[in-house]
């Protein structure tokens, strides 16, 4: 395991960059990819943010200005993909990006890489009804289980307003859940 | 208990009893047992992962990164040779030839008048010897019609005096 410092030096340097990327990946991609699903819900979609955002963190290693953790960037990258990747299909269907995602969970019961029973799937439909950032904060608290300060990191949000901010996401998911018929 | 803590202890009763001073929001205590209970509802939902990869996926999408990250190799340039090139431009070349020699033909087909002959072209025409003619070609070639009757009238007879008088003219020649 190559510690942060030598692995970013590693990347910022043009004979050491393959093999450091290399190792980069296979870190990392698996936990950027239930990240990324989350948000996309499809993994057809999940895998075309994933290779857009490790191809992006390639071109763009040499601008990191390490103000920040490896990872909290890679993770900040990821988040920003899905969500412009989303935005981008709702926009071509002339819908609501709530809409959209509400569209795709609607359909996950035909899913084939969807193996969660009925509750789970009304999870799913409850996370599907909150606004963007608070989906994040939530999948990323809940299923994550990140740190106030780690998910901080990432959406570049205070740690209180987080707090704030699952909190409502919580109620919101269990007056969901109890009205669901 | 010892005598002069209980002292204290009642001192202090008196004092402040047993208010700390510290004090909450409203509602505090309201709105903590209502957010545990909602964590405690969703903590008790399943977390494990329900959503799932095709198998080998996370071996498969290392080669489709790193492939599209590699440096794409030239493409084998296709090299022309002078020779082919040049040939390439001949029929252009013929086709144009052929629009040009059209053209020029187009535009040289306006029929020639006697009005676009100039005096100059008739006298250097007879000084270089091709102004021989004969009578009988005149006398068909000069329709009476073409000589007008009042082409003389026009000329007066001071005009006629002075020409015959002068002795440039072939007239006094004769003898």
């Amino acid at each position: 395991m190559i510690d942060e410092i030598t692995l970013i030096d590693q990347l910022q340097q043009s004979k050491t960059k393959e093999t450091a990327f290399r190792h980069l990946l296979s870190q990392y991609k698996e936990r950027l990819y239930w990240h990324i699903r989350k948000i996309v819900i499809s993994h057809d979609d999940a895998d075309d943010v994933l290779q857009n955002t490790f191809i992006k963190v390639f071109k763009n290693i040499n601008s990191f200005k390490r103000d920040s953790k490896l990872y909290s960037w890679m993770y900040r990258i990821a988040t920003n993909e899905a969500i412009t990747f989303i935005n981008k299909k709702a926009k071509e269907k002339n819908i609501d990006i709530n809409d959209y995602q509400q569209q795709l969970v609607s359909s996950l019961d035909s899913d084939l890489l969807f193996t969660g029973d009925e509750v789970q799937l009304i999870l799913q439909k409850a996370i599907a009804t909150l606004p963007q950032k608070q989906q994040l904060v939530f999948n990323m608290k809940y299923f994550e289980e990140m740190k106030y300060e780690e998910i901080s990191d990432v959406l570049e949000t205070s740690v209180g307003a987080l707090k704030a901010s699952y909190h409502i996401a919580v109620k919101k998911i269990e007056k969901f859940i109890k009205n669901y018929n | 208990m010892n005598k002069e803590l209980k002292h204290s202890i009642d001192f202090l009763n008196q004092k402040v009893g047993k208010n700390t001073g510290f004090s909450t929001p409203e509602n505090y205590f309201q709105e903590v047992e209502e957010n545990l209970s909602s964590i405690s509802f969703i903590t008790n939902f399943p977390k494990e992962r329900t959503f799932t990869t095709p198998d080998n996926y996370f071996v498969s999408v290392n080669d489709s990164i790193l492939e599209k990250l590699a440096p794409k190799k030239n493409k084998d340039v296709k090299i022309i040779s002078l020779k082919e090139r040049f040939l390439q431009y001949i029929p252009m070349a013929a086709a144009a030839s052929v629009l040009l020699f059209i053209g020029i033909n187009y535009f040289s087909t306006q029929k020639t008048t006697f009005d676009d002959i100039t005096i100059t072209d008739i006298e250097s025409w007879f000084e270089n010897g091709y102004g021989e003619t004969y009578t009988e070609e005149l006398a068909t070639a000069i329709n009476t019609s073409d000589i007008e009757d009042d082409l003389f009238a026009s000329i007066s007879d001071e005009s006629l005096e002075n020409y015959l008088l002068d002795s440039t003219t072939p007239l006094n020649d004769i003898e």
